[in-house]
């Protein structure tokens, strides 16, 4: 056994006996306070306890999640009919009570006359001369507004003066070409105080105002893209070269619109319903006649203006025999309205084409506006 | 084709048969090529070819503008009539105007005037300040008696529009007659019937909102000649016409509990209807009729619905749930009853049958809905509705669909139908304490919100039928 041996079992020896004798350590025990107390019941507790509130966790409260909302509008609940025959209670007849004042609320009577007026028939208005008195009627013009500058300035420069003598000859206009004389096509536009759509209150953000104001100036429509016509391949020569029985024939263009013999362009129907469109007032079409649809017929000038007398009822659905003439009475009067002086702008020498008029005027999709 | 299945195989004989069919189809397409192209040339044909086909169009898009039409003063046809024709041209003028669906020509425009009632008119004249319309009459007043005759003429087309119509009453009507010639002229240009001629029963405040004196009060539909049928000693509520004008149902606060009066308009004689101490009875409306009275009755913290006749006092229950049931409104013939309640937890429309029944819901829109009225022509029902902090009055189809909401404002409630179905009147009150109530009317279209001008503020209006 090695030295080592032995320092290490007379430790642990000493250790052993150090342990079981307890040197060093106190066996008295720790002070402590002892306080008497009192038992109570389970009731006497509870009454102490009840409306204490539950000490709550430190910290920020955790978020509920938002219960999820069904946006689907939910099924009619089906609940108990009710009873409807249940035994009333007998009501005393109610007892006449003496009025506080009797203003006088007598309404004054009215006879209506069925029969018309006794007044002449109105006689026949031979119509003025084209309207020469009328282009250059009074109308009233504005006076001219006074304009003061806030500050004063330099006067304007003088207007140039114009030479007594022209310095050189007028050149010769017959070399003009003749396509400056081109009439400019005048765009259509729709009169003041039009709107082709309604936005009521509600649908406007800011605050109802005392008094509603017009509709707006419908806005301008950009111009209808014709039908390209020329350059189009002829069916027929297609059809027949996808046949493999004649040669394929190059691209023949097609009537030059205007001529005789032309089908009337998308572009020329477009343009005379816009005519149209722009004097069809449906503001003032009763609720049943905005769901009335009709088919009016009536004949042309060459001169591209309708035939007053011409013009008739052809047909209607969707509404009642009142409705459809009050629908027929607005666009009758769109129609010879816009026609203006000049007439619609038609094609005249297509004037075959447009000689008769079936105009089928449909307020619906109006109505929704 | 026998011969030669005979006397050659088939497969061989195959490639002869082909190419003889191949050349009879190429034949064959030839001849139905030509045939096509004959056809089609003969489409194409020159327009002269088939001049009497007329065109056919079909015109959808149009404007939304008012009419302008033209007012000469009527014509004074007895000396010193020169006033009243005057004041009968102004209110025609302003009750046309005040519809917004036509717009008078100022007479400094015109070009000239007509001569006299039976003058010829010279239509180019109106045309070229475009007036589309033109209304001539001529008044006569003999003591307490005026005549009223008026034409109204197209002018475009160049032709009376109906024939003219005259008019008698008593000076003090005068109102009436140009409310009548109103209405004919409203009719025949638009096709529907007028509602000039008709009168509002409404509730008229005064004072500030915490001590508010409320009594009843009638007045013209313009706001004019205003009468009032009770004092101010007890709050009244919720007036409501009889299908003839000549009664007024109302809510009244005499007892210290609100019970529902029947109101005799030509004696302001009143009528209670009997209810049971506790019992609290509301929002009241006559039937078709004009017999029987739909009301809500309030009964142990429970509202249902309630038909009353006014003859024998027989009660029906209509509704029976826990939830609340109130403001019920008849449909124009009588066979359903439109009410809202909050029987699905937020209050909203339904509509049942006139003896109760199973009711179908019939708005799912956002908000609460409240306060319906059936509409005079049946198609549709206006109702009041709040939403995100802010009042509509809108009107939806009697199926829920196509709903619309018409005004918006801090309080918009209490729609009432003109007696035409074209026009809603309701009450608006204002922000903060000192807001006033007013009486507004708007188009069903959502166009032409006017306020109603009366003397004192009003709410709960009620319009009443056309006068005879």
């Amino acid at each position: 056994m090695s030295v080592g041996t032995y320092l290490s079992g007379t430790g642990h020896a000493a250790l052993v006996v150090w342990m079981i004798a307890g040197w060093g350590m106190s066996a008295d025990p720790l002070p402590f306070e002892v306080t008497e107390v009192s038992v109570v019941s389970g009731a006497e507790f509870a009454a102490l306890t009840q409306g204490v509130q539950p000490d709550l966790p430190a910290g920020d409260p955790v978020e509920i999640e938002p219960p999820v909302i069904d946006e689907t509008p939910p099924a009619p609940i089906i609940e108990t009919p009710p009873e409807v025959t249940e035994t009333p209670p007998p009501v005393p007849a109610p007892a006449v009570e003496t009025p506080p004042e009797a203003p006088d609320l007598s309404v004054p009577e009215t006879i209506v006359t069925d029969t018309p007026p006794d007044v002449p028939d109105t006689p026949t208005i031979v119509a003025p001369p084209p309207s020469a008195e009328v282009g250059s009627s009074t109308r009233p013009v504005p006076r001219p507004a006074l304009r003061v500058a806030p500050e004063i300035i330099a006067p304007p420069p003088p207007d140039a003066t114009v030479a007594p003598e022209v310095a050189e000859a007028a050149t010769d206009q017959s070399d003009v070409p003749a396509d400056e004389d081109v009439p400019v096509t005048e765009e259509t536009t729709a009169p003041e105080a039009a709107a082709d759509q309604i936005v009521t209150e509600a649908e406007e953000p800011a605050f109802a105002p005392e008094v509603s104001s017009r509709p707006q100036t419908r806005p301008q429509r950009a111009a209808v893209a014709e039908t390209p016509t020329e350059d189009a391949v002829d069916p027929v020569a297609a059809a027949l070269a996808a046949a493999g029985a004649v040669e394929t024939p190059t691209p023949t263009p097609s009537p030059a619109k205007g001529l005789s013999g032309g089908q009337l362009s998308d572009g020329d129907k477009a343009g005379f319903l816009r005519q149209i469109g722009t004097c069809w007032n449906t503001g003032t079409l009763s609720t049943g006649a905005q769901n009335t649809i009709i088919d009016m017929v009536f004949d042309m000038t060459p001169d591209g203006r309708p035939v007053s007398a011409s013009v008739r009822l052809d047909g209607f659905s969707g509404g009642s025999a009142a409705d459809a003439d009050a629908a027929f009475q607005t666009a009758r009067r769109a129609l010879l309205r816009c026609s203006g002086d000049s007439g619609y702008d038609l094609p005249r020498d297509q004037y075959d084409q447009w000689a008769r008029v079936i105009l089928t005027v449909d307020p619906t999709a109006m109505r929704q506006r | 084709m026998t011969d030669i299945f005979r006397s050659d195989p088939p497969k061989r004989k195959l490639p002869v048969e082909k190419r003889d069919n191949k050349v009879s189809m190429s034949a064959m397409m030839t001849k139905f090529m030509t045939f096509m192209t004959a056809i089609m040339i003969a489409m194409a044909a020159p327009p002269s070819a088939q001049a009497q086909e007329p065109l056919r169009l079909t015109l959808r898009d149009g404007v939304i503008e008012a009419l302008p039409f033209a007012l000469p003063a009527f014509q004074s046809e007895v000396a010193g009539s020169e006033q009243m024709a005057a004041d009968i041209s102004r209110v025609i003028a302003e009750d046309l105007n005040g519809t917004g669906l036509f717009r008078q020509i100022p007479a400094s425009a015109f070009i000239s005037t007509p001569a006299g009632f039976g003058a010829p008119i010279a239509f180019p004249d109106w045309r070229a300040i475009n007036a589309q319309a033109l209304v001539t009459g001529a008044v006569a007043v003999n003591g307490s008696q005026v005549t009223v005759k008026f034409r109204l003429y197209d002018v475009f087309s160049g032709a009376e529009m109906g024939e003219g119509l005259q008019f008698a009453g008593t000076t003090d009507g005068w109102r009436r007659m140009a409310h009548k010639v109103s209405d004919a002229v409203y009719s025949r240009i638009t096709g529907e019937a007028g509602y000039f001629d008709s009168r509002v029963v409404y509730v008229a405040e005064t004072g500030p909102k915490d001590d508010r004196a409320k009594r009843l009060a009638i007045m013209d539909y313009d706001g004019a000649n205003v009468q009032y049928l009770t004092d101010s000693s007890a709050i009244v509520l919720a007036p409501r016409f009889s299908p003839t004008g000549d009664r007024v149902l109302y809510t009244s606060y005499e007892s210290g509990f609100p019970r529902i009066n029947v109101l005799d308009v030509a004696t302001v004689g009143r009528q209670q209807l009997a209810t049971a101490d506790g019992e609290m009875a509301f929002s009241p409306r006559f039937s078709l009729d004009g017999r029987q009275v739909i009301y809500s009755l309030a009964n142990g913290g429970n509202t249902d619905i309630y038909r009353t006749d006014l003859a024998t006092g027989q009660s029906t229950r209509l509704t029976n749930t826990p939830a609340i049931e109130t403001a019920p409104s008849f449909s124009p013939d009588g066979s359903q009853i439109v009410f809202e309640s909050d029987r699905s937890g937020t209050q909203q429309l339904y509509v049942m049958g006139a003896n109760g029944g199973e009711p179908q819901r019939i708005s799912f829109g956002n908000g609460r809905y409240g306060t319906p009225v059936w509409s005079p022509r049946g198609d549709l029902i206006a109702f009041t509705k709040q939403e995100a902090g802010r009042f509509h009055i809108g009107v939806m189809r009697t199926d829920g669909t196509e709903e619309r909401l018409l005004t918006s404002s801090f309080l918009d409630e209490g729609p009432t139908w003109a007696p035409n179905g074209r026009v809603i009147m309701f009450a608006r009150e204002t922000q903060g304490a000192d807001g006033t109530t007013g009486l507004y009317s708007v188009d069903i279209t959502g166009r032409n919100l006017r306020r109603v001008t009366t003397p004192q503020g009003g709410s709960d209006p009620s319009w009443g039928p056309l006068q005879r």
